[in-house]
């Protein structure tokens, strides 16, 4: 690595926006029926292609590749505030519990009351902000908090959240174990209408890029932070809510997926990026790139069998996190 | 208005531990100021509550004859630039962004910082002797070098009143004398004020014109450094006789 200064972000978006474009033609033309990219590139400039094909890009495959972006980016964004936020390279959207709680509430919501789609969604969310709340509440002592407090009781509420969700598992007869398995592992086969996420993921994304600077200082520490005129506190509890309600958006739409989270910012940053406007924008077009790149994999690999896309992320994820480990940032 | 911070009746503690009570300090325009005493007596806590990062248990600090609490984090950091005993930092960051951070309380507008910022830390880079490693990440520097960016960073920062914890530490001898030179020149020709929290007895006798000497139990003598480092005081505040000389290159101590 000769150079990480951050006055290189053109490269790292270039790469960026060349690895989306792959991901989006892959996510495109890969399925049943495998379409060309020249196809598929006569069929977005007009004419060219019959309706059959028509229908199976823009209504079936195209939604599910923008999901995919939007998921991703929304699971790498709020993996790189959450990572500044606790100052822990190892740290992901779901470690404070946010995702714990969501899919607790997804599963309550499916198995105690035998809701159904958009409902669960929306119990999705109410779990997640429930569990941030309770963890901003938890965590503050006599009005501040540090980040291994935060960190330790988000872990502990993440757990508490795991054990809710393996009771309801247990105790429960023959409800869609599909649509536990989506909550549980990620799946994008049933994310429509991700408009509300998209909105998230920009509005999220402008925050960051106005806060980035902040975000720069806060990661060399708390201390650090105060001395050059953060008000640290409220800081911290709006980069803990802008990456909960990331996660959340995220989990609403395509359940717990893992690792994309984590890895992302890592890659924008081993590729070149040093700030976090680089970091941030980086990770929000790589994220949604690797997910998209991911999930076609995931529903083209084993056809016709569709893998939930979590075990493609985690089987990604987990020889790069030991990777990371072994390489080590020398903190 | 010569007088850029002024404590009236500070009372500082950690725990049960009394670091000083009632503590009268009158940091003037153009003074280096030493902070001394035995480890644990509470130098840096002293100095966070000078800086504003901690609360005091009594008393209250001014600058510029501003009660300090009243003032933003931000206007307080553009009066005043800490360099704390320890920096850390889990992801990679380059000398010259960690740098630039200095400008942070001084941006402008929307984004970022500006060229007037960047010029700023360059400036600052090339004071600490690193203009050859502004682009290196930090991680991989020693730790004199990464001391070095610490310091550049508070220079970039350009405050009013500079404390600093032990700003020799890791440093090598050059390094040490030239940056406290840097530092003494910086704050005679702008009429600005250093307080350093230091161990080297003759560099605070060569550099700093006062010093504070924490003796624990909340006691402390403030006054000319000259006049306050006798051997009576240094044995009374570290448990353990000192001799002084007097050379033509200054004062010496010399532990027994």
């Amino acid at each position: 690595m000769a150079d990480h200064s951050s006055r290189r972000p053109v490269a790292v978006i270039l790469i960026a926006v060349l690895a989306t474009i792959a991901a989006a033609v892959y996510g495109l033309s890969a399925g049943s029926m495998t379409i060309s990219p020249w196809a598929l590139f006569q069929l977005m400039t007009g004419d060219g292609g019959d309706a059959l094909t028509r229908q199976l890009v823009w209504e079936l495959r195209a939604p599910r590749v923008a999901a995919g972006f939007i998921v991703g980016g929304l699971l790498a964004l709020a993996g790189t505030l959450m990572q500044t936020l606790v100052r822990n390279p190892l740290a992901d959207p779901f470690i404070l519990g946010t995702a714990g709680g969501a899919a607790a509430g997804a599963l309550t919501g499916l198995t105690v009351f035998h809701l159904s789609g958009p409902w669960l969604s929306i119990n999705a969310l109410g779990g997640a902000a429930l569990s941030t709340l309770l963890v901003m509440a938890l965590a503050s002592e006599r009005g501040s908090w540090s980040p291994i407090r935060l960190l330790l009781t988000g872990v502990v509420i993440a757990t508490g959240w795991g054990a809710l969700v393996s009771f309801l598992l247990v105790t429960q007869s023959g409800t869609d174990l599909q649509s536990i398995m989506f909550w549980l592992l990620g799946d994008l086969s049933r994310a429509h209408n991700a408009f509300i996420a998209l909105g998230v993921l920009v509005a999220g994304l402008l925050v960051t890029l106005r806060i980035a600077p902040a975000l720069d200082v806060m990661a060399q520490g708390e201390l650090r932070a105060a001395a050059l005129g953060i008000s640290v506190r409220r800081a911290q509890m709006l980069v803990f809510l802008l990456a909960s309600a990331l996660t959340a958006a995220a989990v609403a739409v395509a359940g717990t997926i893992g690792f994309i989270g984590l890895i992302t910012p890592h890659l924008v940053r081993l590729l070149g990026a040093g700030n976090h406007r680089a970091v941030a924008f980086g990770s929000v077009i790589l994220g949604g790139a690797i997910l998209t790149l991911a999930d076609t994999a995931s529903r083209t690999l084993l056809a016709p069998t569709q893998l939930p896309v979590g075990v493609l992320t985690a089987s990604l994820g987990v020889p790069f996190f030991l990777y990371l480990l072994r390489r080590g940032y020398r903190a | 208005m010569n007088t850029l911070l002024r404590t009236d009746r500070l009372t500082v503690a950690i725990g049960d531990v009394s670091v000083c009570r009632d503590l009268a300090l009158s940091v003037e325009r153009g003074q280096c100021w030493a902070v001394l005493g035995r480890n644990g007596v509470g130098k840096t806590t002293l100095l966070h509550t000078l800086s504003g990062l901690r609360k005091a248990q009594g008393g209250e600090v001014r600058y510029n004859d501003h009660p300090a609490a009243e003032l933003s984090p931000r206007e307080r950091a553009r009066f005043l630039g800490v360099v704390l005993q320890h920096d850390e930092n889990p992801f990679p960051v380059s000398v010259r962004d960690s740098v630039v951070q200095g400008r942070y309380p001084h941006r402008q507008g929307w984004y970022g910082y500006d060229a007037d910022d960047y010029a700023a830390a360059d400036n600052a880079i090339a004071r600490l002797d690193l203009t050859p490693y502004r682009d290196r990440l930090l991680h991989e520097l020693s730790g004199g070098e990464r001391r070095r960016v610490a310091l550049a960073t508070v220079f970039a920062q350009d405050p009013r009143v500079f404390v600093l914890d032990e700003p020799g530490a890791h440093l090598d001898v050059s390094h040490q004398i030239q940056f406290l030179t840097t530092l003494k020149q910086h704050v005679d020709d702008t009429g600005t004020a250093a307080i350093l929290v230091i161990h080297d007895l003759h560099l605070a006798t060569r550099f700093c014109d006062q010093a504070a000497l924490l003796l624990g139990n909340g006691r402390y003598v403030i006054g000319a450094t000259q006049d306050l480092l006798d051997e009576e005081t240094l044995q009374q505040a570290f448990g353990h006789p000192i001799r002084r000389v007097q050379t033509e290159q200054g004062t010496l101590f010399i532990p027994r």
